[in-house]
């Protein structure tokens, strides 16, 4: 079975288009790396496949069943887990709060409390604070936390690493992995690929919104620079 | 001290109603990013309402109260979000605006289509029969009390709701980053329209404590609570705390001046002014907002304008104007002669709000000044009047526009607004005033002004005949000047400021001066507009130039289309014409005909670029078949001749009037080419390639360039000649 499926998808902001024709598999309890250059799509991809973004054509399956057209929150409570861009969070509310919107989907308060605060104990210490005054890597944890405490079957990472230091960006990825190692099925956009690759199953590279290169970690590591330097 | 504690009181009782309506404000602008202009009338509806079931039908108060606030007033702001504020997303500041400015025009309409206005209906406060409450010092009345015991469980209430409630959570987690609230599996809608119902709520409950004070009257009771929203913007429309400090200041400020005023002619009417006084003062001080570097998407377009197209609205326009001015009677003359004054103060919002992206809601007070100016420096006929009325008009806009220069979006729309009820309620209503002995300063002393016509080389234009085509000759010089703007330099520069100050500002280009010479043009113009106005009118009070009446025409030039000045006709012609004309034709209609502005407007969240878009898209066939075009110039001089002739009547005239054009379109879509529909068909062959990569992987093609000239907007006739 297969955690995702993207058939044939083809996206467009206004009329710009942006993918062309993606076929991309995340099968269950794998994780695949989805990487390439700046404005090539992958973010977008992301967002189709959350439900965020309507494709032009062709079809997003979640655990096998078509869900084109189903808002995103419903996704979100049938297991699939996206942390944006940026810091997915929300700024102007305490750490509590930003734990409390987590709830949602169906998870006990009690439950996300405990799970985040095992991985990520420097969120218990700041649970009253205003969670736009954490530093990046705090923020980026907080995001991150809502990968594990809901326990979903399907988490979509993007751009973990974005304006981190590298040894929390490595924390980060160590936590990937053990998310991994417990069997949910992961999906991560990278452009920075060294860190990414040592825990993908899969990787494909995205280039203008053609998947242009796809298969395992060690394959791809080649082709990688000539994929950004267009060559 | 027993007075000061009294008008304390007062000035509380004020400051509660002024925090529970604001407050709901502050929660349906954070949640769902639309301020609604209309929040003031919901309240006024609900007190209406609730009048009607305590007093009318003799509910009790308690059930009165439940059905209204609980019941009615939640599925009110619902029916509000889902119906129309949902299909705003995307859309610039100015439609959102409009879409709630309108809805703000049509529940004043409907109010007064259900309760008839010029009755009285009194309602009085709660428990209003039992003896004050003694404080000692002062007495309190119940109602007060209840009132101010009321804000504070609003309060309470609203502080636990957004920080205990999840749903409370989820709809300040909507403010900071609404997709990822839905990423965290809530709701949006369900969390917007619960700010909506919650927010309705209150401004139910805001209404129905402040109605026993002025009264039940729609308009008034609606603008009102206008008041309120000068405490939002203390908390800059977001922070829920600052904003009841800001209602706390206003009430207070009202309380006293109420108080210790003294009781003079003059100052009277600053005190019912002085919330937009309070409101322009914390605008002035309100820090500066960063400017937006990020680029506004919008759905609307405006093409420019053609030279050959300008000359022939100029044309028409005046052609159109003698047609009137010499077949209609001098009673009906004098009601549709005021579409062309009108509509040049609907055309002063062209390059201001069109091409500059700037938001006003007070031309109808430049034009009164220009009224003013025309009637007091023109006495005689002085036709120079009409200069000074420009001047004078430009140089208030400037002055307006000086602390407007750091505000954008709704808080200049706030700030215009605060200007036209600071002239309406105290300014314009100013007996003469002595300047130390040395002139008069006199507006509308008597409440109100003759005017007299213009008059040139000792020939007076006193008929309306004459003044109307004098008004649609200055109309379409106006719209020529308008569109020679927006093709030269600084039509570019107000073009560009409007997508990008920011990006503008680092191109080196001075946005103050920008902005400055754009207000003072814009209201130059309705000053101008005024002037003619005024001697339309013969005589002219402040009734003609109030807030109400800005924001109609306002509201009705943006449905027509902003950008262009067939959007102004549109304007003049919908309210001055088209409306005056429905009632003759259909009597009855009078009761209803005002839902027309407020409900065109509601509609245009669907079609931002306006409705004069539509109608040129549709002659473009027209205009393109020169033959079909002749013959039905031909045919209307025809008809013309005719009517001029006696042979038909009015009636008969303006249905071959209407009917040639109609015709005429037509005939010019049978001959259109078929080249058209051929290359429709390339369109599938090449669909797969997209526009940008055209060339690059295969030779172009004719068909290739013909889509991306469609795509680029260039005519087609213009590029056969190219090729």
């Amino acid at each position: 079975m297969n955690s995702l499926e993207l058939r044939g998808i083809s996206a467009a902001y206004d009329r710009i288009d942006v993918l062309f024709d993606i076929d991309l598999v995340v099968p269950e309890g794998n994780v695949v790396a989805l990487l390439g250059p700046n404005g090539a799509g992958k973010s977008t991809l992301l967002r189709v496949a959350a439900g965020l973004h309507g494709p032009a054509s062709g079809d997003v399956l979640v655990a096998g069943r078509r869900v084109n057209g189903v808002p995103p929150e419903e996704l979100a409570r049938r297991g699939m887990c996206l942390i944006p861009e940026g810091r997915g969070i929300f700024p102007n509310l305490t750490v509590r709060e930003n734990l409390r919107m987590m709830t949602f989907t169906g998870t006990k308060l009690s439950d996300v409390e405990e799970r985040s605060f095992i991985r990520f104990p420097r969120l218990k210490e700041r649970i009253g604070q205003t969670a736009g005054t954490l530093s990046g890597g705090e923020q980026q944890m907080l995001a991150m936390a809502r990968g594990l405490a809901t326990d979903p079957a399907l988490l979509l990472l993007d751009e973990l690493s974005m304006g981190l230091a590298p040894i929390i960006v490595e924390e980060l990825y160590e936590i990937v992995a053990q998310v991994a190692r417990e069997g949910v099925s992961i999906l991560v956009v990278e452009q920075f690929a060294s860190t990414v690759l040592g825990v993908a199953d899969y990787a494909a590279i995205l280039v203008q919104g053609r998947i242009v290169r796809a298969g395992q970690p060690h394959e791809l590591a080649e082709d990688l620079s000539k994929a950004y330097l267009g060559a | 001290m027993d007075k000061f504690l009294t008008f304390t009181i007062v000035g509380l009782t004020l400051a509660a109603i002024y925090a529970i309506i604001a407050s709901g404000l502050v929660l349906t602008y954070t949640t769902t990013g639309i301020f609604n202009f209309a929040h003031g009338a919901a309240g006024m509806l609900a007190a209406f309402t609730y009048w009607q079931f305590r007093f009318v039908w003799g509910w009790p108060t308690p059930l009165a109260l439940v059905v209204v606030l609980l019941v009615l007033g939640p599925l009110f702001g619902v029916l509000l979000e889902t119906v129309i504020m949902r299909g705003l997303e995307g859309t610039t500041d100015t439609v959102k605006l409009v879409v709630s400015i309108s809805l703000l025009l049509f529940m004043i309409a409907l109010a007064q289509l259900i309760w008839a206005p010029g009755i009285s209906r009194p309602l009085p406060g709660f428990l209003a029969g039992n003896k004050p409450i003694n404080l000692g010092a002062t007495t309190i009345t119940w109602h007060q009390a209840i009132t101010i015991g009321v804000a504070i469980a609003v309060a309470i209430g609203l502080r636990l709701v957004l920080t205990r409630a999840r749903i409370g959570i989820a709809m300040r987690a909507a403010v900071d980053d609404r997709s990822l609230t839905t990423l965290n599996g809530a709701k949006p809608n369900l969390v917007s329209m619960l700010a909506w119902a919650m927010g309705t709520s209150l401004a139910a409950l805001g209404g129905i404590l402040i109605a026993p004070g002025p009264g039940l009257e729609a308009a008034s009771l609606s603008l009102l609570i206008v008041s309120a929203y000068a405490a939002a913007v203390f908390g800059r429309l977001r922070s829920l705390p600052l904003t009841f400090l800001g209602a706390i200041v206003i009430g207070l400020v009202e309380g006293y001046l109420a108080g210790y005023l003294p009781q003079n002619q003059y100052l009277t009417g600053m005190r019912i002014a002085s919330p937009a006084i309070i409101l322009f003062i914390v605008l002035l001080v309100l820090p500066n907002p960063r400017l937006r570097g990020r680029m506004t998407r919008s759905r609307e377009y405006f093409p420019t304008p053609t030279l050959a197209g300008a000359i022939g609205f100029a044309i028409t326009v005046v052609i159109g104007a003698v047609m009137l001015a010499t077949t209609l009677s001098d009673p009906d003359l004098i009601t549709y002669g005021r579409v062309f004054p009108i509509g040049i103060v609907a055309l002063s919002l062209v390059p201001l709000v069109g091409f500059a992206g700037q938001i006003s809601l007070c031309q109808l007070s430049f034009a009164g000044i220009g009224a003013i100016v025309m009637a007091h420096l023109g006495a005689g006929g002085d036709p120079i009047a009409l200069v000074w009325a420009v001047l004078i008009a430009a140089a208030v806009g400037a002055v307006v526009a000086l602390p407007a220069l750091r505000l954008s979006g709704i808080y200049l729309a706030l700030g215009t607004a605060a200007f036209a009820v600071i002239l309406d309620r105290w300014l314009f209503n100013l007996p003469v005033l002595s300047v130390f002995g040395l002139f008069d300063i006199n507006l509308f002393a008597n409440g109100s002004v003759s005017v007299d016509a213009i008059e040139l080389f000792g020939r007076s234009f006193d008929d309306p005949g004459t003044q109307m085509i004098i008004s649609a000759v200055t109309f379409a010089l106006v719209a020529l000047l308008v569109i020679w703007i927006r093709r030269g330099r600084l039509g570019r520069r107000l073009l560009a400021m409007k997508d990008s100050e920011a990006a503008c500002a680092t191109l080196g280009l001075n946005l103050i001066w920008t902005k400055l010479s754009v207000f003072a043009l814009s209201a130059g113009i309705a000053g101008l507009g005024g002037a003619l106005y005024a001697t339309q009118l013969t005589s002219i009070q402040p009734g003609n130039f109030e807030l109400v009446q800005s924001l109609q025409l306002f509201a009705i030039t943006v449905v027509g289309g902003i950008g262009a000045v067939g959007g102004a006709l549109f304007a003049a012609l919908s309210l001055y014409a088209f409306l005056p004309l429905l009632v003759t034709l259909w009597p009855s209609s009078v009761r209803w005909v005002g839902l027309l502005p407020g409900g065109a407007g509601i509609g245009l969240g669907r079609n931002p670029n306006g409705a004069v878009h539509d109608v040129r898209e549709g002659f473009l066939p027209l205009l393109a078949a020169r033959a079909v075009l002749a013959a039905m110039c031909v045919a209307v001089a025809g008809a013309y001749v005719l009517r001029l002739t006696n042979v038909i009547d009015n009636w008969a005239f303006v249905v071959l009037l209407i009917l040639f054009p109609v015709i005429a379109t037509i005939a010019a879509g049978l001959s259109k080419p078929r080249a058209v529909e051929a290359a429709a068909g390339n369109d599938e062959e090449i669909r797969d390639v997209p526009l940008e990569w055209r060339g690059i992987d295969r030779p172009w093609t004719k068909a290739d360039l013909e889509q991306l000239d469609r795509y680029l907007g260039l005519k087609e006739m213009e590029l056969h000649d190219v090729r």
